[in-house]
């Protein structure tokens, strides 16, 4: 082995590191198999000593660390690079996976990074409690990996984002030193909130290896709404509707359009449960204190609201949430099984979103007629995963060939209509580019300026975000 | 033809369950309830029944608390036509369910009495058959499917290593199995007709039945909690594992 990896190893278990190469590659490539680095080791670190330890030597020895989590990254932010010039090494979060303690006075829980999303869910629930962050990747990805990419996910709308529920977070920087800000408190006025900068940073400004999360109290019953529309306006228009009457009550708002909805049937056996139309949508409502009859006004509330309610299905049972869901969440899935799409996640201002959509929509078609959208998402939070497929595998060729022209479209449509053009997903390797043309380049060089004081060795995921 | 289906309120299959502290039985306070899911299946077959033209009315029954009526409704949003509540306070056990189901049989004479075969929350797979000996009615149990053949019924049965194809004359009791259909989600429209159907509610106390516990709950625990798992480094310590502790080498 390398001299320099035995002594990044040297205080190590044999169980906090492996080096065989099954390991490397499966870590080393990304969930949707763009991106496919080489690194010379995974380190799983069981403490934050034992981080600290090999951070401070990878310092030293001018050594990219790429900090990993469940490695559902969809911008290939938590793989290695193709090409380095450095040493590489991947620090994977898996082991420390602690909850520390829930605090069911102030409603916050302190949890070590690498505990698995879904975990902490269930162990809340089982306390009656409820964690304000679920994603469809919630069964592999870690509360660090989350933080790091501020992951959104279909509860924001009723929660607020992950950074607005963040009470506190640890964190080993570049240096190896420690960053403590775990306070339990609601407020801290004293000055620059460094936290704020690590969520979000995407492991290059340091390494998170704990969080205090706000948590909140668990529903007392949830029911999914399934329906369908023939145009995004009268979609639009109701759901704000809905939010006006029953604002924080209404814990998810998704999109499904046609072509998504028809890729789920299709690639996952899924039975066709709705009438066919260009729009579905998935809304879920939670009630939260002994209201009676809650759900029946509801009913009341949507046929009232609705002027055709016949393609809407109020779920009766937790199975069939389940169930319903399923038709959302299994998108992302459904994509894979295609050969060739490209992936955008993009928001939209709420007033701009149809507009974008027809403009956008018709500029793709006069490429190709085959070459159609998947446009599902969190569309209550803005928020558009728009993927472009052909419905001819043949001309997945031509697709690929016009991917910077479509691109261009989208981004050019997005950054007019007043968006952004990574909602969710962040930026990593996948988004460099947009990221210098569509932020101000005040913004850009000040990003610069806070890498070089957090890392000036240039260690903690080098050439992600920007290249340094 | 009519139908009368069975349905009862339990709680969510998806729910964790737990045991109240002084173990007297599960926590039911706070946790979502939904029908029976055997019962859904019983709705959801008489239902296509009626659409094939075999019935003309479902009458869903439910024996419960007030709340019960909102098991019925999702009944009759799946297509029911009518509803009875039978209220009662207390947690009747299977052959006093029975008991009180014979009485609306009485009462309402269905052809045809579709029901799951036991409910998930005791699991007890006793109140059809108990109805049957009752009302001396033909039975056919955990059915997978049910088809009109003249006057009487062809059931498929699910039974230990296979499955048996039983004719049962009418009138007769059906109990579900979970393959035999699946039971349909509820539109929006179909919601809005339940809530116009009307639901009879009679009190239990009315029939005059001698409705006294046999059975006397002593304690409810939890199952044991199964033991983490645990890594092995190799070979070598999983076969002595296998040896030392899980005994199934020698
Ligand atoms: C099926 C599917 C559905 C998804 N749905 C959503 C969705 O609805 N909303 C959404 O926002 N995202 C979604 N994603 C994207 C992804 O799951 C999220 O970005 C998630 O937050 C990443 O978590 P992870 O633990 O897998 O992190 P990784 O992918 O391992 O890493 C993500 C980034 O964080 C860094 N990082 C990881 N751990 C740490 C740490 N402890 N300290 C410092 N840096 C760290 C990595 O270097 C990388 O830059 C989805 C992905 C999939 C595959």
């Amino acid at each position: 082995m390398n001299e320099q990896l035995t002594y990044l190893i040297q205080n190590l278990d044999q169980n906090e590191y492996s080096y065989e190469s099954e390991v490397i590659s499966n870590h080393s490539i990304d969930w949707r198999k763009n991106f496919n680095g080489n690194a010379s080791i995974v380190i799983f670190p069981k403490s934050v000593d034992k981080l600290v330890n090999v951070i401070k030597k990878c310092n030293e020895k001018k050594i990219s660390v790429i900090p990993q989590g469940g490695n559902t990254s969809l911008v290939g932010g938590s793989v290695p690079l193709e090409n380095s010039k450095m040493l590489q090494i991947i620090i994977n979060f898996k082991k420390l996976n602690k909850i520390i303690n829930l605090d069911p006075n102030s409603f916050s829980i302190q949890i070590e990074s690498g505990c698995i999303l879904e975990d902490i869910q269930h162990f809340l629930s089982k306390k009656n409690f409820y964690f304000p962050l679920s994603i469809g990747s919630r069964g592999n990805c870690q509360i660090g990996g989350n933080i790091s990419s501020h992951a959104g996910g279909t509860n924001v709308i009723k929660y607020g984002t992950l950074r607005s529920n963040i009470l506190g977070l640890e964190a080993v920087m570049a240096d190896g030193s420690f960053f403590s800000s775990m306070k339990n408190v609601r407020k801290d006025n004293t000055g620059y909130d460094l936290k704020q900068l690590l969520i979000g940073s995407e492991g290059t400004l340091g390494l998170i290896t704990a969080a205090n999360i706000r948590v909140f109290p668990k529903p007392l019953e949830t029911r999914v709404v399934f329906g369908t529309f023939s145009n995004i306006e009268d979609l639009l228009n109701f759901y704000s509707k809905i939010r006006i009457n029953y604002h924080d009550l209404l814990t998810s708002f998704e999109l499904v359009n046609s072509e998504a909805m028809e890729l789920v049937i299709q690639k996952n056996n899924k039975k066709r449960i709705l009438k066919k139309n260009n729009f579905y949508c998935l809304i879920e409502l939670s009630n939260f204190t002994h209201n009676v009859d809650f759900f029946g006004k509801i009913e009341d509330f949507f046929f009232e609201s609705l002027e055709d309610s016949e393609d809407f299905i109020f779920s009766k049972s937790y199975e069939e949430n389940k169930q319903l869901w399923d038709y959302r969440e299994l998108i992302p899935i459904a994509e894979t099984k295609l050969e060739f799409c490209i992936n955008h996640d993009i928001s939209i201002p709420l007033d701009k979103i149809s507009s974008f959509i027809k403009k956008t929509e018709k500029e793709i078609s006069l490429i190709d007629k085959c070459f159609r959208i998947i446009n599902f998402g969190h569309i209550g939070d803005n928020n558009l995963h728009y993927n472009i497929f052909s419905t001819d595998d043949k001309k997945n060729e031509k697709l690929k060939q016009k991917q910077s022209v479509i691109n261009k479209i989208i981004f050019e449509n997005v950054s007019n209509h007043g968006g952004s053009f990574s909602a969710e997903h962040g930026v990593g390797q996948l988004r460099i580019d947009e990221l210098k043309r569509y932020k101000t380049s005040f913004e850009v060089e000040q990003m610069r300026k806070i890498k070089k004081i957090f890392d000036p060795n240039n260690i903690l995921n080098p050439n992600k975000l920007f290249k340094n | 033809m009519k139908a009368l289906v069975c349905v009862k309120r339990v709680i969510d299959y998806n729910v964790k369950i737990r045991v109240k502290a002084d173990k007297t039985g599960v926590e039911t306070e706070n946790v979502k309830m939904s029908m029976n899911p055997f019962d859904e299946i019983a709705v959801e077959e008489a239902v296509k029944m009626k659409e094939k033209g075999i019935l003309n009315e479902i009458v869903v029954l439910s024996i419960g608390s007030e709340s019960s009526q909102e098991t019925i409704r999702s009944g009759l949003a799946m297509g029911g036509d009518r509803g009875i509540l039978v209220k009662t306070t207390s947690d009747l056990e299977p052959l006093n369910v029975a008991k009180v189901i014979s009485k609306i049989v009485e009462k309402e004479k269905p052809e045809i009495i579709i029901m799951g075969k036991q409910a998930i929350d005791d699991d007890s797979n006793q109140t059809g058959q108990m109805l049957a000996q009752i009302c001396n009615l033909s039975q056919a149990t955990f059915a997978s499917k049910v088809e009109k053949n003249g006057e009487k019924f062809d059931v498929t049965r699910e039974i230990d290593g296979g499955l048996e194809t039983i004719s049962v004359e009418l009138p007769c009791i059906i109990t579900t199995d979970l393959r035999l259909n699946e039971p349909r989600y509820a539109s929006l429209p179909n919601i809005m007709k339940a809530k116009q159907k009307k639901i009879e509610q009679i009190d239990v106390g009315s029939f005059g039945l001698n409705l006294e516990s046999r059975l006397e709950i002593i304690e409810v625990n939890d199952p044991p909690e199964r033991k983490p798992g645990i890594m092995v480094q190799d070979v070598e310590e999983l076969i002595g594992k296998l040896k030392s502790e899980a005994k199934v080498l020698s």
